[in-house]
């Protein structure tokens, strides 16, 4: 149990298939891959180009108060931990593909590692945060993920804008930390591969009708979830909680004009978590819902329709809102087709635009890399018949970069994926 | 140190919440003590009582969020105690409020010091404990 | 009481079954100390730097029972390992703490350090000095706090004891699959592939299964899949069989299996409950002129398509209560009939179009193909005569419409059958409308609230084909990977003592998992493969009978004691 390198088995074509597997990509998807690779005795090599494993998991925030909404997101986060304890899986992070030759069973992997600047001889002792002469710092915890490494961050670094700052390193009792250090190369050779790339959220300057850029009220669902996770409150820039809100749906999905026509399956089911979240913190907040269609992906969350029959302070309106402009006092104010076919404008305090996802960045490179067929959408082609099985035998995918899903069924298509793996390396399909 | 508080986690969320507000830096009360127990379900009305005996001025329990217990129910089981020890509180003139259930997720590391401040701020209202240190027994 | 230093930590036979051998009972005196180490980790900085570890160590090496007190780099890893398996041997320990960061990190590694050293793996305690100590307070408060938490670490340590557990093989490496419908054949279908062998247990199912459009499967797959088990040699199918009862603990189930020709006792590690929901007939169905969506696609195979067709997606009831998969199977027979003839009508009834994922690339081609869509809120009325006429309030329009259509396609609703009598053989609980709930912690999908016990299918939730192969290869993968490993059972679990027992129930009601149970004494007894060591029973017993192993109330009490009790 727990050897490196060793394990292959005899593969018919006359090969070897090693007993070894990479997984690129380390979100709910990858790491639900890389555990059941492991409980069937397989070596895994988790890359992440992240410093930290987790994936968005990491940005999402729980939102329920007392009673839990099923949003998966502790789950996902719980589950991440569970990699730094098994012994059968090695972490990669910061690192990219830079190349991949080879055969099923015999893949030739080179890794790149990007210089994350702070190594893993990190201890999280926090001596850099103290000398580090920028007001609020530029390094800092990650807070969530592991390892602990501490993180530049290259807004606000001195040495990343170009000017001579190194307190950090001079600070750091462990030379963890290198400003010079560049890039460096790792090569493997594994048995099996997994694509879990993820997804991109919808960039919603993309949207400028929606102002997201130019009102400070609006925000992205995202920006929702890091506010809710960082301090479990939902706050203007000045401060105050928001006492109208107004969730604008499909922003990113279901738009021929930005090329992104399917449905994204599950803004309706986290805004509404958002929504019960705030309306548990805050019982007189006016929620409105702006939206084409409500398909809650799970029904658990119950039905909007049903909500805003006994909710006097949740208001719906099945209309995709034209724009969003600043009122004198520089509120948001949605303008939109009402039901009696009148133009109809509302102001809110904060506006929550429900961001679609889109395929991860870089996805075509990968794809071409890899040899792996793409669906029309821009994701990664995989079997119905076969989940997680790629056009290419011996590559993998699962995840957000096969399709938009939610944290359960990436969940799900992560243990499709490694007993697919699995039973490859086996030579038992 | 100030006030010496008991908080009874859970292994699952609210242990892990305090970790996690450690790993983000934040920061609370050094009199904040943690006992470790595998579920919320497993306090027994004995514990509190015992941590209130010793001189604790207040105590919380952390469990999982409603329907997200790891135990189907020991959050449910925890809170029923907690409302036990609250009345016995009560009876003997500690003030209820000294004691509290709390439901938290694992990946609230934000909400672990807003628990602290809160049980901080109960002690500053309602006082220490008036008992002090009943008994040096380890029953 | 403890065993002496140096001995065989308790483990159970293979060949019997570990609920069954005799273990230490744990009572609620004081028992006597043992030699205990404490390890003290700097964490390379993150715990030495931010407090004084040094005076940690003087202070806790002069405790009572406490025979080696050492400050270390790194505890967790395999050279320091080496380093406090000797120290342990040397010293004739037979306990230990480590104190560092949290024991969600780290406990396992210790664990196995222990046995390493020939100690139960349950003698450890871990004190959280690091992310509940130095990376919250500043350097004197993290100090005093790490003293008190180590000596409280100790006096619980001073009171463990060996607790019963085993890691083994699990004794049958079969997967028993139970169902009666796609799910059961996909499921079956990808242990085979994985190597397992299968029960697979058919029951006699009146009621239509659901799957009538094949959602990018194959026309023909299903049935090659059928076809591929019963020829297999890894599948032993039991046709027109139930279930009648399931025990045992995971990797050990036993279960009896009844047919016409009698019944059977079969073993095996794990099982799917792959289920399938049928469709609920809606009320209007007549037949001729009111059918369903599986009606309408048997008059598409043989060719005919009507006129005008109105589907109505919404239920015939006061309250709203969509269902996942009505509209995509609306849209696809509606793209179906305009591809058989464009110069039909089609038009959908509907409150929202749940068309998610890629279905909305349906939705779009049947708006673009000139397939109507009416809004409304409420299910419309249906009159059948010669023809049939639908009275429908369209919400765009702000009109009562009346509509008269050749043919009214009603979308089904579902319910899974049986499911009660499934869910009290294997325990695991039903909705109000029968559908099989999922367990929602640790995320894993596919689980039941029974370890061991997965579930798929569309009498957990109504899913598209596509979904219904995701759910079973996932259920069948998880499966798999859980017979081929090893099983671990016992550890901080649940005990009674038989003399304190009065056999009142209480355990037996209040348990989550099934674990208790009445003995041949008369007394209630824990199966330590069920138990999940959360100590709901401990709290609830009333003559404080139970105990649970590495929390009870002495070494709780002990813990509280030295966090608390000082004098102001």
């Amino acid at each position: 149990m727990g050897e490196w390198g060793g394990w292959s088995t005899t593969f018919e074509g006359g090969g070897v298939k090693l007993k070894q597997a990479l997984i690129i990509g380390a979100g709910i998807a990858g790491i639900s891959a890389a555990l059941g690779l492991a409980d069937r005795g397989v070596f895994v090599n988790l890359v992440d180009a992240e410093g930290t494993i987790g994936g968005r998991a990491k940005e999402l925030s729980c939102k329920g108060v007392d009673e839990c909404v099923r949003c998966d997101v502790c789950l996902a986060i719980d589950k991440l931990y569970e990699v730094g304890a098994s012994e059968r899986i090695r972490v990669f992070p910061n690192s990219t593909i830079r190349s991949i030759s080879g055969e099923p069973g015999n893949f030739r992997v080179t890794l790149e590692r990007n210089p994350g600047y702070v190594s893993e001889d990190c201890t999280a002792c926090g001596a850099c945060a103290e000398a580090c002469p920028v007001p609020g710092g530029a390094i800092g915890p990650p807070g969530m993920g592991i390892p602990l490494t501490y993180a530049i961050d290259p807004n606000a670094c001195l040495w990343m804008r170009g000017e001579d700052c190194r307190s950090c390193e001079e600070a750091c009792p462990h030379g963890a930390i290198d400003l010079a250090r560049g890039k460096s190369t790792k090569r493997l050779q594994v048995g099996v591969l997994v694509v879990a790339t993820g997804f991109q959220p919808f960039d919603p300057s993309l949207e400028p009708r929606y102002s997201h850029d130019l009102i400070p009220g609006v925000i992205t669902s995202l920006e929702a979830e890091r506010m809710l996770n960082l301090d479990g409150r939902l706050l203007l820039p000045d401060g105050s909680p928001p006492g109208r809100v107004a969730f604008i749906q499909c922003v990113g999905s279901r738009d021929s004009w930005k090329g992104v026509e399917y449905c994204s399956k599950v803004c309706c089911k986290y805004s509404m978590a958002i929504a019960l979240n705030l309306r548990a913190l805050d019982p007189d907040a006016d929620i409105t819902f702006f939206y084409m269609d409500w398909r809650p992906y799970d029904l658990r969350g119950g039905d909007i329709g049903e909500w805003a029959s006994r909710d006097p302070r949740l208001s719906i309106v099945r209309s995709r809102p034209a724009e969003v402009l600043a009122s004198d006092s520089g509120k948001p104010v949605v303008r939109y087709v009402g039901a009696e076919e009148e133009i109809a404008e509302d102001e809110f305090d904060m506006v929550i635009l429900s961001i679609g996802m889109g395929p991860p960045e870089g996805i075509g490179d990968m794809a071409e890399m890899l040899g792996l067929e793409m669906t029309p959408q821009g994701f990664l082609w995989t079997s119905v018949e076969r989940p997680a099985m790629t056009s290419r035998p011996g590559v993998f995918a699962s995840g957000c970069c096969t399709g938009p899903k939610d944290i359960e069924e990436s969940a799900m298509e992560g243990v499709a994926a490694a007993g697919e793996a699995a039973s490859f390396l086996e030579g038992s399909r | 140190m100030g006030p010496r508080i008991v908080g009874f986690c859970c292994s699952y969320c609210g242990y892990a919440s305090a970790d996690l507000a450690g790993r983000q830096g934040r920061t609370y009360s050094p009199g904040v003590m943690i006992v470790r127990l595998p579920c919320s379900g497993r306090i027994d009305v004995l514990h509190i009582l015992q941590a209130f005996r010793k001189g604790a001025d207040a105590v919380f329990v952390v469990g999982c969020l409603e329907d997200n217990c790891n135990f189907v129910n020991g959050n449910f089981e925890a809170k029923k105690r907690v409302q036990e020890v609250k009345d016995i509180l009560d009876a003997l003139g500690l003030g209820a409020g000294r004691v509290e259930m709390f439901n938290v997720a694992s990946n609230q590391g934000w909400r672990f010091p807003r628990i602290v401040e809160e049980m901080t701020a109960r002690v500053e209202k309602l006082g220490p404990n008036p008992l002090g240190v009943i008994a040096d027994d380890n029953r | 009481m403890t065993l002496p230093p140096g001995s065989e930590p308790v483990t159970m036979s293979s060949s019997s079954r570990p609920a069954r051998t005799r273990r230490p009972v744990v009572r609620g005196e004081r028992e006597p100390t043992g030699r205990i180490g404490v390890f003290l980790c700097r964490c390379g900085g993150s715990v030495d730097g931010r407090l004084d570890i040094e005076s940690v160590r003087e202070k806790v090496s002069s405790m009572d029972g406490v025979e080696e007190c050492m400050v270390m780099d790194f505890p967790c890893s395999m050279e320091s390992r080496e380093t406090i398996v000797n120290v342990i041997r040397e010293n004739d320990l037979d306990r230990f703490v480590v104190a560092g960061c949290s024991p969600k990190a780290v406990e396992a590694r210790f664990k196995s350090t222990a046995q390493e050293s020939g100690l139960n793996p349950y003698m450890v305690e871990i004190a959280n000095i690091r992310e509940q100590c130095s990376l919250v307070h500043n350097l004197s408060e993290a100090t005093s706090k790490a003293g008190l938490l180590v000596e409280a670490a100790v006096a619980k340590c001073s009171l463990l004891v060996p607790a019963p557990h085993h890691r083994g093989r699990v004794e049958s490496e079969e997967v028993l699959v139970y169902g009666n419908g796609m799910s059961a054949v996909v499921a079956t279908d990808e242990l085979v592939s994985e190597g397992a062998k299968v029960h697979l247990v058919l029951p006699f199912s009146p009621h239509r299964l659901v799957f009538n459009y094949h959602d990018g499967i194959r026309p023909g797959h299903l049935e090659d899949m059928r076809d591929r088990i019963t020829d297999s040699d890894l599948v032993r199918v039991h046709g027109h069989s139930s279930v009648e009862r399931f025990e045992g603990e995971p990797g050990a189930f036993t279960a009896l299996v009844r047919s016409s020709e009698g019944a059977e006792e079969i073993r095996c590690g794990a099982a799917i409950i792959a289920w399938e929901a049928s469709e609920v007939p809606s009320p209007s169905l007549n037949g001729s002129l009111v059918v369903t969506q599986a009606e309408l696609e048997s008059i598409m195979d043989q060719g005919r398509v009507p006129d005008r067709t109105v589907m109505i997606t919404l239920r015939e009831e006061d309250t709203y209560c969509p269902e996942r998969i009505t509209h995509i199977e609306a849209l696809r027979n509606a793209i179906r009939m305009k591809e058989m003839d464009p110069r039909v009508q089609v038009t959908i009834v509907a409150r929202d179009v749940l068309a998610f994922g890629l279905s909305e690339l349906d939705y779009r081609e049947a708006m673009s193909r000139g397939v109507s869509f009416i809004r409304t809120e409420a299910s419309p009325l249906i009159t059948v005569g010669d023809t049939v006429k639908v009275r429908v309030k369209d919400l765009n329009l702000g009109e009562e419409l009346s509509i008269e259509t050749d043919l009214v396609v009603m979308s089904s609703w579902t319910q899974p059958y049986d499911t009660g009598h499934v869910a009290q053989v294997f325990g695991t609980p039903v909705d109000r409308e029968g559908f099989f709930i999922p367990t929602q912690v640790k995320l894993k999908p596919t689980a039941s609230i029974v370890e061991g016990v997965f579930l798929c299918g569309t009498g957990v939730e109504s899913k598209t084909p596509s979904e219904v192969v995701l759910e079973a290869r996932s259920a069948a993968s998880r499966a798999k990977a859980m017979v081929s490993s090893k099983m671990e059972w016992g550890g901080a679990v649940a005990e009674v003592d038989p003399e304190s027992c009065s056999a009142c129930l209480t355990c037996i009601r209040s348990c989550p998992f099934n674990a208790p149970f009445i003995g041949e004494t008369g007394k209630a007894e824990i199966e330590i493969g069920l138990c999940q060591g959360c100590g709901i029973c401990v709290g609830l017993c009333p003559s404080r009978a139970i105990q649970l192993y590495c929390y009870t109330d002495g070494q709780l009490g002990a813990q509280i004691g030295a966090l608390v009790g000082r004098v102001r």
